[in-house]
Order: structure tokens, then C-alpha cells, then sequence
């Protein structure tokens, strides 16, 4: 891309640079590929099969622990139950996060911006952070009832506290002499916060989105878990009404699976996105 | 693409590709006073500091740590406000002349947004005030994605324009320190306030630069003031030192340099170069040794 306009340049005679060329040029990207995703599925291979061996050899009944080709099995006999479960699980824990997200960077503009609601918020927030959140399914599905609202309040409060946090600290990681630059030339509150703040803080927001999809997936899944009528926590709860302990375990690899899916979207994402923050000069072209 | 970004980018074109070189403008301080509290206390930055500055003239400021001289900057450049005293830059107030752009400031580090290329780096400054919704406000380009020829102008003349579209991080501290002194200029500015902008570079780099600043600075009529901790610095680049002591804070002698320009490398071996770094050392070590111990 652009650095490697630079990098063919004659005049590019610069030890960082020419350390990037040298680095990325040197590896085929199948290989390089291979090089980060083997090590992940050797560990998963390790750890499902000394589960599948354990459950197998030794005297755990099947009840107890299902082994992992069991659970693949059940995936396998109805995927489009479990998927569609998904589906309603994932919208909840979308909703509930696009919720978190809005009141969080409103929450942290102000904060930001005026120390009386610095004071006057800070102290709300520690509550927030206090507060054991899952305790709250109960209250909130018999305030709320049936229907997603439960669900989507649920994922917004776990996620809330995480994203509000990252979103005051990215927006405060302006560099003073840059802050000061743009001062000079009489740059008004809101156009230092865009054109400034806000990128400065794209990092720190992306990584709390990505620590923030799998906390609002089980948020979504513990609401459902005490009623609903859809979704992978209804379904976890069914499957233990009736001791099936298969769907039960093949439910949890579907939000495992999902969440995996979600953090891999939000990681492509972030490359896209923050090319100019990466520390290495890894970048592939 | 809208027909309107093209023609507000074809316009901009227009201006832009005017020879830079705006008049500098003259810079007056008045019995000037500024105190900051510190643990409750206050303490002195500036007592009745008096200095005017004349337009297109290049006045280093040197000093002490603690002497007040990148205060000085800052009110000068309306980011602080005095406390007692005038300041005026023509006709008008620091604060007047900051909302009108008419300074440009250079930083000790490059500050640089580090998701703009070089080119968008140096266009930076032109596009604050411009709404930042607007396409045309986030990008100086033209239509073809190109950078204002000025501004290319100005990165060839220190040598990167091979560097125009890379990010600051591919670039060396010293390159980086380019960009923000080409970001000045290309502001277009009349008067340019540098905060040590060579200090966190290394001494051979930091010789090459002053060349390159002066070079620059040649083709304008830039009033500068330089801020300094070099001697060598403040006298090849100046037309007058101002030597500034610490406690309060304030002007302790001026110095005119009478070296001519353009000044070149060999001139630092002059007598002349000599006798004024002697007698702004000397000057230096008077208001250090006028210090309470």
C-alpha cells in the first residue's frame, strides 16, 4: 500500500523502513498463514481429544460429560435449530451492545469534556462496575417479561462498563503537542474532538468492542436462561429440564462458535481500520 | 463525486498554487507579566518582559530551563493570556490573530496524526476551521487524489517528497520533525512560533536541519520566533537573540547578529559567529550566576 510506494522509492534509505521491506518479503503468505493458525488448531486438537479420551476411558458416565464427538453429533443432526437460536441470540446481544456503545460514548463525551460530569458520573459508573450484573436477569424479566427487552438490557449492562472505561481513556490519548498545534490555529471543542479524540480513541474502542462481544453474548444468554422463548439459553435450559445433557453441550459450542465467529469480524475490523497504530511493520500489501 | 467537491477542490488549487511568501507580521510584548499558582503559591513566569519583533525578522529566545520562554511563546501566540500587560501582533490581539491562522507552531516533538499520510499531515492545519463532515474538508486533494502542489513543493525542498503518501511511522524522528516544520509553512502563515523544535533530535541531524529551516524560511517573509536551549543554533538562524533569565522570568540582554545571509555552514567557523556566541555565553552565564543559590 502506501509504505511500500515508499519503500520502492530511491531515496528510501531509512532503517525502519527498509527493516519492514526486509521482514515481509522474506515468507509466502499460504505459509505465513499457515504459520499463525496451525499452533491454535493443534491446541484445540490436544484439548478435544484428551476430553474425548477422558470421557471415553474413564468411568464418567455420558449424563455427566458428553464427549466432544457426541456434541458434534448433536450439531450435527439439527443445525437449523441450533442456528436459528443463534440468530436470536445474537440479536439480542447486538441490540444490547449497539445500546451499551451509544450511552457509553455519550456518557464519555461529557465526562471528557467537563469535570462536574467527570464527579457527578464517575461514582455511577463504580456502581455499575460493583454491581454483580447477572443477578439482575431476575428483576429485569419480571419487570420486563417476556420478549427480547430483558435480553438486550441485560447485554447492554455487562457490556457498559468496559466500553464507557476504553471510550474515556481513548478519547483523553491526544498528544499534547498535537492538541497544542491544533490550538494554534484556533481549532473549536468539536472539530479537536473529531478530528482528534475520536480517531485517538478508534483503538481503544475496538478492543473493548471485541473483549465486549463474547460478555454480550453470555449477557443475552443469561437473561434468556431464566425465561424466554427462543434463543441458546432457552434452549440450555429446556435440554436441562429434560436431562439432555447432548443439546445442552451442543448449545454452549453454538455460542462458543458464534463468539469466536463475532471476534474474528471485529479483528479484521481492527486491521482494516488501524493500520496506522500497529507497532510492528507486519502489514501484508 | 459531487460537482461541488470538484469545484471547491479546483478552486483551492488555485489559491494554493500561489508562490508562498506572505508578509511577516511585527510582534510587540509590553511590559508583559504572567504567573502561574503552583502548590497554592504563585510563581513569576514573566516579569515586564518588553520585546518587539519586527516583521520577516528571526528572533531566537534563549535561556534557562525555567526562564519562561516557551511561555512567552505561548502568549505570544494567544494559547495563554497575560496577566498584566500588551501584547499585539499588527493590529490586532494574539487571540484575534490566532482565529484569523496567522500563526504557525512547531512543536519540540513532530506531533504528527499518525493515520494521515505526510502530504494530509502538511494540509492538516489549512482544513481546520473547514467542517470536518464535509469531504472537501477532510482532504486538500485534488480530484485525482494528488496533494496541493505547494505542499509537494515544500516536502521536495527537505527532501520528502519520495515520502508523500507514508505514514509518520515509517518515517525517522528527524524526518518526522520535517513534516511538522513543512506543516507550518504550508499554513501560509505570517508569523511561525518554534518551541524547540529541534531539541529531541540528534546533533547531526539537528546541523543539517537548521540549514534546511533557513533555506525554507528564505523564500518567505516570515516573521519566527525561535526558541532555543543551543547557542549555536540561536545565532546561525537569527537576526537577533534574545537571552532570557530565570526567576522571574525575563529579558536579560539582546543580541544582533551580524552575520549576512544567507548564512551558510562556513560561517560557523567565523570570528564574527565566534564573538556573538561568546557574548551571548557570557550573557547566559550572567543571569545564571545573577540566580539566589
Amino acid at each position: 500500500m502506501s509504505g511500500h510506494r515508499a519503500l520502492s522509492s530511491p531515496r528510501a534509505d531509512t532503517a525502519p523502513v527498509e527493516l519492514a521491506d526486509l521482514r515481509s518479503s522474506g515468507v509466502g503468505w499460504p505459509r505465513r498463514v499457515a504459520r499463525s493458525v496451525l499452533p491454535g488448531i493443534a491446541a484445540f486438537a490436544v484439548l478435544f481429544g484428551g476430553w474425548e479420551f477422558g470421557v471415553r476411558y474413564t468411568h464418567i458416565s455420558a449424563t455427566e460429560l458428553v464427549a466432544p464427538s457426541a456434541i458434534f453429533r448433536e450439531l450435527w443432526r439439527a443445525p437449523g435449530f441450533f442456528a436459528s437460536n443463534a440468530w436470536v441470540t445474537l440479536q439480542e446481544a447486538f441490540w444490547g451492545f449497539l445500546v451499551a456503545f451509544a450511552v457509553s460514548i455519550a456518557a464519555a463525551v461529557l465526562v471528557v469534556h467537563s469535570k462536574v460530569m467527570e464527579r457527578a458520573l464517575s461514582p455511577v459508573v463504580v456502581m455499575f462496575q460493583v454491581t454483580p450484573i447477572f443477578a439482575l436477569a431476575v428483576p429485569l424479566v419480571v419487570w420486563l417479561g417476556l420478549g427480547p427487552q430483558p435480553k438486550i438490557i441485560m447485554a447492554a449492562l455487562v457490556t457498559f462498563v468496559p466500553l464507557f472505561t476504553n471510550a474515556t481513556v481513548g478519547f483523553r490519548a491526544i498528544d499534547p503537542a498535537t492538541y497544542e498545534v491544533m490550538r494554534s490555529v484556533n481549532a473549536s471543542r468539536s472539530e479537536i474532538f473529531l478530528r482528534l479524540r475520536v480517531p485517538h480513541a478508534l483503538p481503544y474502542l475496538l478492543a473493548a468492542t471485541r473483549v465486549c462481544t463474547g460478555l454480550a453474548l453470555v449477557g443475552a444468554v443469561v437473561a434468556e436462561l431464566f425465561d424466554s422463548s427462543a434463543g441458546l439459553g432457552n434452549v440450555m435450559t429446556v435440554a436441562q429440564a429434560h436431562l439432555e445433557t447432548n443439546v445442552l453441550w451442543a448449545a454452549i459450542f453454538t455460542l462458543i462458535l458464534l463468539g469466536v465467529v463475532l471476534v474474528g469480524v471485529v479483528t479484521l475490523v481492527q486491521n482494516r481500520l488501524l493500520r496506522w497504530a500497529r507497532v510492528g511493520t507486519d502489514e501484508t500489501g | 463525486m459531487t460537482p461541488r467537491a470538484d469545484d471547491s477542490g479546483g478552486t483551492r488549487n488555485a489559491v494554493a498554487s500561489t508562490p508562498p511568501g506572505p508578509a511577516g507580521a511585527a510582534v510587540v510584548l509590553d511590559h508583559v507579566h504572567k504567573h502561574f499558582f503552583h502548590d497554592g503559591r504563585p510563581v513569576i513566569a514573566l516579569a515586564d518582559v518588553s520585546l518587539s519583533v519586527a516583521a520577516g525578522e528571526f528572533v531566537s529566545v534563549i535561556g534557562p530551563s525555567g526562564c519562561g520562554k516557551s511561555t512567552l511563546l505561548r502568549i505570544i501566540g494567544g494559547l495563554l493570556a497575560p496577566d498584566g500587560g500588551r501584547v499585539r501582533i499588527d493590529d490586532s490581539t494574539p487571540g484575534e490573530a490566532r482565529a484569523a491562522k496567522r500563526f504557525g507552531f512547531v512543536p519540540q516533538t513532530p506531533a504528527l496524526l499518525p493515520w494521515r499520510t505526510v502530504a494530509d499531515n502538511v494540509t492538516l492545519l489549512r482544513d481546520v476551521g473547514r467542517r470536518p463532515w464535509r469531504r472537501s474538508a477532510r482532504s486538500a486533494r485534488d480530484t485525482s487524489g494528488n496533494p496541493p502542489r505547494d505542499a509537494m513543493a515544500l516536502l521536495a525542498q527537505v527532501g520528502l517528497a519520495p515520502f508523500a503518501e507514508s505514514l509518520p511511522r515509517e518515517l525517522s524522528g528527524g524526518m518526522q520533525q520535517r513534516v511538522s516544520l513543512v506543516r507550518a509553512f504550508a499554513l501560509g502563515s505570517p508569523i511561525l512560533l518554534m518551541d524547540e523544535p529541534f531539541a529531541a533530535l540528534d546533533e547531526i541531524t539537528r546541523d543539517a536541519m537548521r540549514y534546511q529551516l533557513l533555506e525554507v524560511w528564505g523564500q518567505t517573509k516570515t516573521t519566527v520566533v525561535f526558541v532555543t536551549h543551543s547557542i549555536p543554533e540561536a545565532v546561525i538562524l537569527s537576526d537577533r537573540v534574545v537571552t532570557m533569565a530565570a526567576r522571574p522570568g525575563r529579558v536579560a540582554s539582546l543580541e544582533e547578529v551580524t552575520l549576512p545571509r544567507p548564512r551558510t555552514e562556513d560561517m560557523e567557523d567565523s570570528d564574527v559567529f565566534s564573538a556573538h556566541a561568546h557574548r551571548v555565553r557570557t550573557a547566559l552565564r550572567a543571569s545564571w550566576e545573577g540566580r539566589d543559590p
